[in-house]
């Protein structure tokens, strides 16, 4: 485990018991190797077979079937089907002789988790609307579970009934009731959770991170709860999650929106100390749009125009003023000049349009490390998206001497979408833009390679369901590049 | 630009909002929802035959040549619409009408240039989270969720067969997964008809957009304008085309790139918006369609606004030149830096 796994321990939450009944710890046998009985694929009432351990060795042979619909993700119908969202936004459900049938049209212009209930029921995430939706396959009835979702993508469904929604946004986890909509958490203080995935006995459910690159364990408790999510495995190459700096601060302290600028320390209404934006309205209190005001943010003063924001709120945008003013009759993305040098209009992390000029990029990152000593907290004076980073070496970014680098990951490495566990206890995760494919074994830690797949696109992947041609002991995985499907001969079977 | 502001919303922000949509779709033009003459409001009852409008045939009355189309609704004003599509492989009917707008479906304009709009999808954020019954609006704030509406039998008369459809339960949704593909020829007029429910009765018209054929559906979005070519229709041309162009943002706040060409058979999207689009980032998949369209819209009480989009859309593949994403030096060529913030190299 990484030094910046170990922080991610602290910021994570357990979440108590919730308004509803224990969920039965039904096929838990505390196996040591984490298998379980296998009892909720089959749901039987009889002994199971013996899972078929190991899975087929490394790297797996593969086969592609093409013309399906380049989906976030996918499920497999009773039917054959494999039932997706099309990049028209119907959901559509698809057979290997390429066979459809059209489901539901206008079902979302951006679906994504995808999951059969055990009613019969699909249930999907419409992160385009913040949704998660059921709809009755037989006769396209659909409604809307529960809205209000903050970027719902991973979706997950247990033996009950339940469905587990990660929304990435806010970095939670919930599990959901499709009946009623009524929710309680699962898991929060997460860094991007996505793909979900219960073990076979689904005492145990991992949570992928997309950009951290790491893989969460949350288990039940005796009281109906969770545990607090413990790190279960990193990628390789993974940046890591970075460390929650609002568990120790006081509210309104500045802190980093991963990507998304400076935001400062509060306390939400679940009692979780989290980084959130922060626009000055105090600046403006009694002014109007235009008058003059002056903020501060991490020891600079800006004296700017109160600016409406997006919420309609008049705020004093914390950027130099000659940067907003050298783009005030300037587009996004058109050119600006300020002095002699060019650069191009671009939205602060405040949404208040200025001129990026990046011959300030350098003196950005290492002005705050100068008289600092390696592993030092610092700030990135960056002009549109300034946050708070740790001097490092900066030759490695180009830059010379100590840089302040910030300490989260968006990028190719560690955007870990889709997870899927096998009956065997082991982990396989899809590395979006990478085109790997990671096993992490039942205990966790170092993952190993099972393919690297030709596609810069790979959302998720699933088991198949034994009809229609789809394989129980392969693994599927949804190409959104060539809109096609992986066939993975992995050689073991899914929960 | 075509009608703008004023009237189409409240409030400054409805009055940006609505400025965009003046790009594409006008805000007036229709009055309030029509009396249907055969179909009184509040006869919700389903026919075994298929309801509103099965007892004359199926072909739609009227002139496609001059039959007045009033263009889409505005977002924050879209409480719901009927869509006729015909894909690559299938035609799709569908359509549902609520009680309001759900605040995360009206996209924020941004920058815009030419017949060309970029559109930024926010995501409200609601503490503590809204009940199941709620929807987040972007103050913070919970709504009552808007809920789709029983608008009686509606039918689609001008289509390839009989179209009528009751709303299915539970979501009170209007589809028809079954029509003929293609669902609609080219210049035929459609008349979708309401027979009337929660709403007064609702007619609205489209026409079959002639096939969309275009050799220019592999996009390489580079530092230059992105040429569009298509085959022009050879009859009426009531249509528009719309090239739609989003990079998925994997949960950041995506943006858009909306444009509404005339049907003349080429157009470009200008460099600067598509330079706009890739400064936003490019961490997720590219997707891009053109659609050939038409658009009508009807207003209902209360302030909402129902449309109807007949059309027929191809499926563009997107790439991305000239533009490295990096999160490490490693990721970028000699010379040039990685840019941690834009995560592109410079």
């Amino acid at each position: 485990m990484t030094a910046r796994a170990l922080l991610l321990l602290l910021p994570l939450v357990a979440c108590g018991g919730d308004d509803k009944a224990a969920p039965e710890a039904g096929g838990a046998d505390g196996s040591a190797d984490g298998a379980g009985d296998d009892g909720a694929d089959t749901g039987g009432d009889s002994a199971a077979p013996a899972p078929d351990c190991p899975p087929a060795p490394l790297p797996v042979e593969q086969a592609y079937l093409p013309n399906f619909t380049g989906a976030e993700d996918f499920a497999f119908d009773p039917e054959g089907y494999l039932v997706s969202i099309d990049q028209l936004g119907n959901l559509v459900g698809i057979k290997r002789d390429g066979s459809s049938r059209l489901i539901l049209p206008g079902a979302s212009t951006f679906g994504a988790g995808t999951r059969f209930h055990p009613n019969g029921e699909l249930l999907f995430n419409a992160a385009d609307r913040g949704e998660l939706v059921a709809v009755d396959p037989a006769t396209g009835g659909s409604r809307v579970v529960l809205g209000g979702l903050e970027y719902p993508n991973g979706l997950e469904v247990d033996a009950e009934g339940f469905a587990y929604v990660a929304e990435q946004i806010s970095g939670r986890v919930r599990r959901v009731d499709p009946d009623t909509g009524d929710f309680s958490f699962v898991a929060r203080g997460l860094y991007n959770p996505n793909g979900l995935s219960f073990t076979a006995d689904e005492e145990t459910l991992y949570i992928g991170s997309f950009g951290g690159g790491t893989v969460w364990s949350v288990s039940r408790t005796a009281d109906g709860g969770w545990t607090t999510p413990a790190v279960f495995g990193e990628s390789p190459e993974s940046p890591g999650v970075p460390p929650n700096l609002c568990l120790d601060a006081a509210p309104g302290t500045s802190c980093p929106l991963f990507g998304a600028g400076i935001g400062a320390c509060a306390v939400d209404e679940l009692g979780d100390a989290r980084c959130l934006p922060a626009l000055d309205e105090g600046a403006c209190g009694g002014l109007a749009e235009g008058d003059a005001c002056t903020t501060t943010l991490l020891g600079q003063t800006f004296a700017q125009r109160c600016t409406l924001s997006d919420a309609g709120a008049l705020f004093c945008p914390a950027i130099d003023a000659a940067l907003t003013e050298a783009c005030k009759r300037v587009d996004m993305g058109g050119t600006c000049r300020v002095g002699v040098e060019e650069g191009f209009c671009y939205p602060s992390f405040e949404g208040v349009l200025g001129c990026y000029l990046s011959s300030t990029f350098t003196e950005g990152y290492t002005r705050d490390c100068v008289d600092r000593a390696e592993g030092d907290a610092c700030v990135v004076y960056d002009a549109l998206y300034p946050t708070l980073g740790v001097c490092q070496p900066g030759a490695e970014y180009g830059l010379p001497g100590l840089a302040c680098l910030p300490e989260y990951g968006l990028g190719e490495h560690g955007g870990l979408d889709g997870v899927a566990a096998d009956v065997c206890g082991n982990v396989y995760v899809t590395e979006y833009v990478l085109g790997e494919i990671w096993r992490f074994p039942p205990t966790g830690g170092a993952a190993e390679r099972v393919v690297t797949l030709d596609s810069e696109w790979i959302p998720n992947l699933h088991w198949g369901n034994g009809v229609g041609g789809w394989e129980r002991d392969r693994l599927y995985v949804m190409d959104r590049a060539n809109f096609g499907v992986f066939e993975l001969f992995v050689g073991v079977e899914g929960r | 630009m075509g009608q703008s502001g004023g009237g189409c919303g409240s409030g400054r922000r409805s009055a940006a909002r609505a400025a965009l949509l003046g790009l594409t779709v006008g805000c007036g033009g229709a009055g309030e929802a029509e009396p249907k003459d055969s179909a009184p409001a509040g006869d919700a009852g389903a026919t075994a035959d298929g309801g509103a409008g099965a007892d004359s045939g199926w072909a739609a009355e009227g002139d496609p040549a001059t039959v007045a189309l009033h263009g889409a609704c505005p977002l924050d004003r879209r409480w719901g619409g009927f869509v006729v599509d015909v894909g690559p492989r299938y035609s799709a009917v569908t359509g549902a009408v609520a009680d309001g707008v759900v605040p995360v479906t009206v996209l924020r304009p941004g920058p815009h240039e030419g017949d060309c709009q970029m559109l930024l999808r926010e995501n409200p954020s609601c503490d503590p989270p809204c009940a199941p019954d709620q929807a987040c609006d972007f103050d913070g704030s919970c709504l009552p969720y808007p809920r789709n509406q029983d608008l009686g039998p509606v039918s689609i008369r001008g289509l390839s067969g009989p179209v009528s459809m009751d709303p299915v339960p539970p979501g009170t949704t209007y589809f028809d997964s079954a029509v003929p593909h293609p669902a609609v020829e080219g210049d035929a007029l459609v008349q979708l008809d309401t027979a009337g429910g929660a709403y007064p009765a609702v007619r609205l018209h489209g026409v079959g957009p002639e096939p969309l054929v275009s050799d220019t559906l592999a996009w390489v979005v580079g530092e230059g304008d992105l040429p569009l070519r298509w085959a022009p229709p050879t009859g009426l041309g009531r249509s528009r085309v719309e090239a739609r162009l989003m990079v998925d943002q994997h949960g950041l706040s995506p943006y858009t790139l909306v444009c509404s060409f005339e049907d003349d058979g080429e157009a470009a999207v200008p460099a600067g918006l598509l330079r706009s689009l890739l400064g936003a980032g490019v961490s997720g998949f590219p997707s891009g369609t053109l659609r050939r369209r038409t658009d009508d819209q009807a207003a209902l009480p209360g302030g909402g606004c129902v449309d109807l989009s007949v059309s027929t859309t191809q499926l563009a593949t997107v790439e991305v030149d000239g533009h490295t994403p990096c999160d490490s030096p490693d990721d970028c060529p000699p010379g040039q830096i990685c840019n941690i913030p834009l995560e592109t190299c410079q």
